[in-house]
């Protein structure tokens, strides 16, 4: 490769990194309380020298030492108003279905996979309606979710239209791609859902709440 | 003990193989270690032998009904080592998705896992992850106390850590969980490729002394281990594959021992 190539490559990698983050991957995170930090730090097993457990460990522990993280609060789901009325306009996924094949059991899941995508857009696009950005991107995360899932399962979706499960994409067609961005969601089809007067800002504030992020609309 | 997520959301990093051969060498050394297979597609189930669709349960269960298949009686020991897998299955899929609507859907593993402990005794637990970052990937998340990021030597590897930092980062809004970066594994590096070099530099020059000094090349015989349904030091412990992992875990020690 040519030096002068090289040194243009090097420096748009650099341009690429120096716009992402890394601060939470480099220098960890937490969450847990300081006090609860502190009690999990005294229970937990020292790793400095441990020896391998198949060795020297016995086979059972006592039970402290072997916890992770105590059990956790669980966080709460926003309070859907608006997704209410659609909702119903979904099928109900039932208990799972446990099926004797391979095809038969990613049918099953493709189908539940479906059922699942149909209720979530129900549910963004009910926030949609009434101009919730935050509930829209909760649901929109959600719809994302599922989307990688079934890109995973089924990557073309042909063994989704093969049993004609609900919600499979067209024929030619595969499904929809996720919208994690603002650019990915003016591509997607789900921009149509949006607001006949919504701007930047506020699907700006609904990407931001799929990722979990507030959005300060003060801009601080 | 320390719990491990394997993840990338980019498919094909080699997060499966580093997650079957990474743990068997730790287990050749006697360590005790349980490997988790969350990703829907059960490459690492079929990877080490066990064919997922045979299965009368698997992850799916432990993750949607606790009580009735606890994670204990779904582990499978591989090939006479301390190694113990959890396998996957294509339900898992079904599962995330039965999961989502449930308010503590993110901490089904780790509740899990806790329970086990109770039990059994593991050095390493290493967790594959799907390559998304859904609510299974979540789960493996919550349940760890450390990230191993296999990534490939390419333009877009900066891209998908910038993802996985912003999921992280959303991930506290919302849940409570403690982790910290074990790696960042340069996995299915070509000798001799300039740009695979430069690219790898500049990932060293941003993350520093996390970023493994083992790489894992590109090496053909890791890919026939995987059909052969073994971990590759069991295959041919003198191919490079093997090597380089076996490389791997004696620097993951290393640092795990300080």
């Amino acid at each position: 490769m040519r030096p002068d190539r090289l040194t243009s490559q090097r420096q748009r990698l650099r341009r690429q990194a120096d716009a992402f983050e890394f601060n939470a991957l480099i220098q960890g995170v937490s969450t847990l309380e300081e006090s609860e930090e502190t009690a999990a730090a005294e229970e937990a097993p020292a790793i400095e020298n441990f020896p391998p457990a198949a060795v020297v460990l016995p086979e059972t522990a006592a039970p402290a030492e072997q916890q992770i993280h105590a059990k956790q609060e669980i966080p709460a789901e926003p309070e859907s108003s608006a997704a209410a009325d659609l909702i119903s306009e979904v099928p109900t996924i039932t208990s799972p279905v446990h099926r004797e094949t391979r095809e038969e059991r990613l049918h099953t899941a493709l189908e539940a996979l479906g059922i699942r995508l149909l209720q979530e857009v129900g549910r963004m696009r009910a926030a949609l309606r009434a101009y919730d950005a935050q509930e829209a991107g909760f649901y929109l995360a959600h719809v994302n979710q599922l989307l990688e899932l079934l890109h995973s399962v089924d990557p073309d979706g042909d063994v989704a239209r093969h049993y004609q499960t609900t919600a499979c994409p067209p024929e030619g067609r595969t499904w929809f791609p996720t919208a994690w961005s603002l650019a990915e969601l003016a591509e997607s089809p789900f921009s149509a859902l949006l607001p006949p007067d919504a701007d930047d800002e506020f699907a700006r504030e609904m990407i931001y709440a799929a990722w979990g992020v507030e959005f300060s609309h003060n801009g601080t | 003990m320390k719990i491990v997520a394997v993840v990338n959301q980019k498919g094909g990093v080699a997060k499966t193989t580093t997650t079957a051969n990474l743990g068997a060498c730790l287990a050749a050394r006697g360590y005790r270690t349980l490997l988790i297979d969350l990703d829907p597609q059960a490459n690492l189930t079929l990877g080490l032998g066990i064919e997922w669709y045979a299965l009368e349960c698997s992850l799916n269960h432990v993750l949607l009904d606790p009580d009735e298949v606890p994670l204990k009686n779904i582990l499978h020991q591989i090939a006479d080592l301390p190694l113990y897998l959890a396998p996957g299955h294509l339900d898992l899929a079904h599962a995330e998705a039965m999961l989502m609507p449930r308010p503590d859907s993110a901490y089904r593993l780790r509740n899990s896992l806790e329970d086990l402990f109770k039990e059994e005794t593991f050095d390493w637990v290493f967790i594959d992850c799907p390559p998304s970052l859904g609510t299974l990937t979540q789960n493996a998340i919550v349940a760890s106390s450390h990230l191993l990021i296999p990534t490939e030597p390419k333009f877009y590897a900066f891209a998908g850590m910038d993802t996985l930092n912003k999921m992280i980062v959303g991930l506290t809004k919302g849940l409570r969980f403690r982790i910290e970066l074990l790696g960042v594994l340069l996995t299915m590096y070509e000798r001799g490729t300039r740009l695979h070099q430069t690219i790898a530099e500049e990932i060293r020059e941003r993350f520093g002394d996390k970023v493994f000094q083992t790489v894992i090349y590109k090496n053909v015989r890791l890919s026939e281990s995987e059909v052969e349904g073994m971990p590759i030091i069991l295959f041919d412990r003198r191919a490079t594959g093997a090597q380089n992992y076996e490389q791997l875990a004696e620097e993951i020690l290393n640092r795990a021992t300080g």
